[in-house]
């Protein structure tokens, strides 16, 4: 059983609709900055992004780490995020 | 060897087809880039490429393969970030790998899961074909790879599995026996061959043994243990894996084996089975002797925790702890007396008043014997009164005074 955080829960629990990158799970200031940099500034965004890489959470913790900088931690919480979300809406 | 020099990119065009046809790979619909009739060389001669090279010697192979990043692979190292979206997703399907939409964003990530996805195909793809096709019998190969295995591991002392050799078992029993001897019961499983199996091993260790026994420590439950596997009445495997510690302590325990369940010469008094379990567990046994020290050196296996000096004993100078000497039976009746002070006082009350109640006992029974309570009650008045008038007399005659005091009033009434 994972732990998840309540971000997590809270995320995952209702469409993110125009919530913000940084209301993903693992995403905080610094890494929501970064992205937004980059172009994401919306959590939908990022969640194009995990689908054009075709849901493939590895794949996906690559590029966030790449794109933003982040750890694997991070990362991972944030791929699983998504993950469960699409699970959930999509 | 100089074929496989060439560089493939340098092929023409027309050679590239040429290969590709003889490779029995279908080439692209009418006229394509030499890049994508490159690829397809690439991609399909690689393996035969491969299986070529490690004919000679695997170690020149990474050598040639760090120095020049596997030739069939070069040019796509180089060209990574030259190759088209397409051609990058062809690549990742090769390997077997479903890519998506390469864009300007998620180009970057399958360039780097190419990259990964090519680094380790390549050995282990020479591996293993060299594996298959040097080796005729490769399943010598096989069990040869798997006997080393377990070697390694045996000494991890982690688990067991099967072992060649007796002699790789006594190596390693120089090290940790008490592990390792159980494996070769448990694996073998059945009760005829662990008793011949064990029996040549055990005795080559039996030196080895004494001098662990030495330094060890042993359950007593393992001794039983051994006297029988010693008597091959049982299998090492009915009891508990500790038993095939020593079979040369079980020589010397046949005597005790019947009189004695937990005691050992060598063995201190019951110790848990958690302890045998734990040092075998834990390959370095040596902990055990840190712990217990002293255990081990007991000839007897029976320890004593040292007691306090007795006062007054040999060596003890006494006049430290009496001032006065103790010899004098004045002293002693005045330590005495003083102790108890306090309580002969109470002593005293209590026998009174346990008298007193004595007395009325017995008064009372005296009484009943004659009349029943209400009349003892009476005479009891009367004796009260009497008793008044009366000049305090013995306890005794009271009660036959008492008895005649209620008989005449009985009477005249």
């Amino acid at each position: 059983m994972s732990t998840t955080s309540q971000k997590h829960r809270d995320f995952v629990a209702e469409p993110m609709g125009d919530k913000p990158v940084t209301a993903l799970s693992g995403i905080g200031e610094v890494l929501g900055k970064k992205l937004e940099g980059q172009g994401f500034d919306k959590a939908s965004v990022v969640l194009g992004q995990f689908l054009l890489l075709r849901k493939d959470g590895e794949l996906f913790t690559e590029w966030l780490k790449d794109t933003c900088g982040a750890n694997s931690k991070q990362a991972g919480a944030c791929s699983q995020c998504l993950k469960e979300w699409c699970d959930a809406f999509l | 060897m100089p074929v496989f020099l060439e560089d493939p990119s340098q092929f023409s065009k027309e050679r590239l087809k040429s290969e590709l046809i003889a490779h029995n790979i279908a080439l692209p619909p009418g006229e394509s880039k030499k890049q994508e009739y490159l690829e397809l060389y690439l991609k399909n001669v690689d393996a035969k490429n491969a299986a070529d090279f490690s004919s000679d010697e695997e170690e020149d192979q990474p050598a040639q393969v760090d120095g020049q990043e596997q030739r069939p692979e070069e040019p796509d190292m180089w060209d990574l970030t030259g190759l088209t979206d397409e051609d990058l997703k062809a690549h990742l399907l090769q390997h077997g790998f479903q890519a998506g939409p390469i864009t300007a964003t998620t180009r970057l990530v399958y360039e780097k899961k190419l990259r990964r996805l090519m680094e380790p195909n390549t050995p282990a793809q020479l591996n293993g074909s060299a594996d298959q096709a040097l080796y005729s019998d490769s399943e010598e190969e096989e069990q040869g790879e798997e006997e080393e295995l377990p070697g390694p591991e045996t000494v991890a002392c982690v688990e067991k599995d099967a072992v060649g050799s007796k002699m790789e078992t006594a190596s390693v029993e120089d090290w940790y026996p008490q592990c390792f001897i159980p494996s070769n019961r448990r694996v073998k499983g059945q009760d005829k061959p662990t008793k011949p199996t064990p029996a040549p091993s055990a005795f080559s260790v039996t030196e080895l043994v004494e001098e662990i026994e030495k330094k060890r420590y042993f359950t007593p439950k393992t001794q039983p243990a051994l006297v029988h596997n010693w008597n091959g009445d049982e299998p090492a495997s009915v009891h508990n894996w500790n038993s095939d510690w020593r079979p040369e302590s079980c020589g010397r325990r046949v005597l005790d084996k019947f009189t004695m369940t937990g005691h050992s010469l060598l063995y201190s008094p019951p110790m848990s089975e958690f302890r045998q379990q734990m040092t075998c567990q834990v390959p370095v046994t040596d902990v055990l002797m840190e712990i217990f020290p002293e255990m081990e050196k007991t000839p007897t296996g029976i320890s004593a925790t040292r007691r306090r000096p007795i006062k007054g004993a040999a060596g003890r100078p006494v006049q430290f702890k009496y001032p006065d000497t103790p010899l004098s039976p004045n002293s002693a009746d005045q330590r005495e007396v003083q102790r108890r002070q306090v309580p002969l006082w109470v002593q005293l009350l209590i026998f009174a008043l346990v008298s007193l109640l004595l007395y009325l006992a017995y008064a009372a029974t005296e009484e009943s014997l004659e009349s029943p309570l209400t009349l003892l009650l009476d005479g009891v008045t009367q004796a009260a009164a009497a008793l008044q008038e009366e000049v305090a007399a013995p306890s005794v005659d009271d009660a036959p005074v008492m008895a005649d005091v209620a008989a005449p009033p009985l009477l005249g009434e």
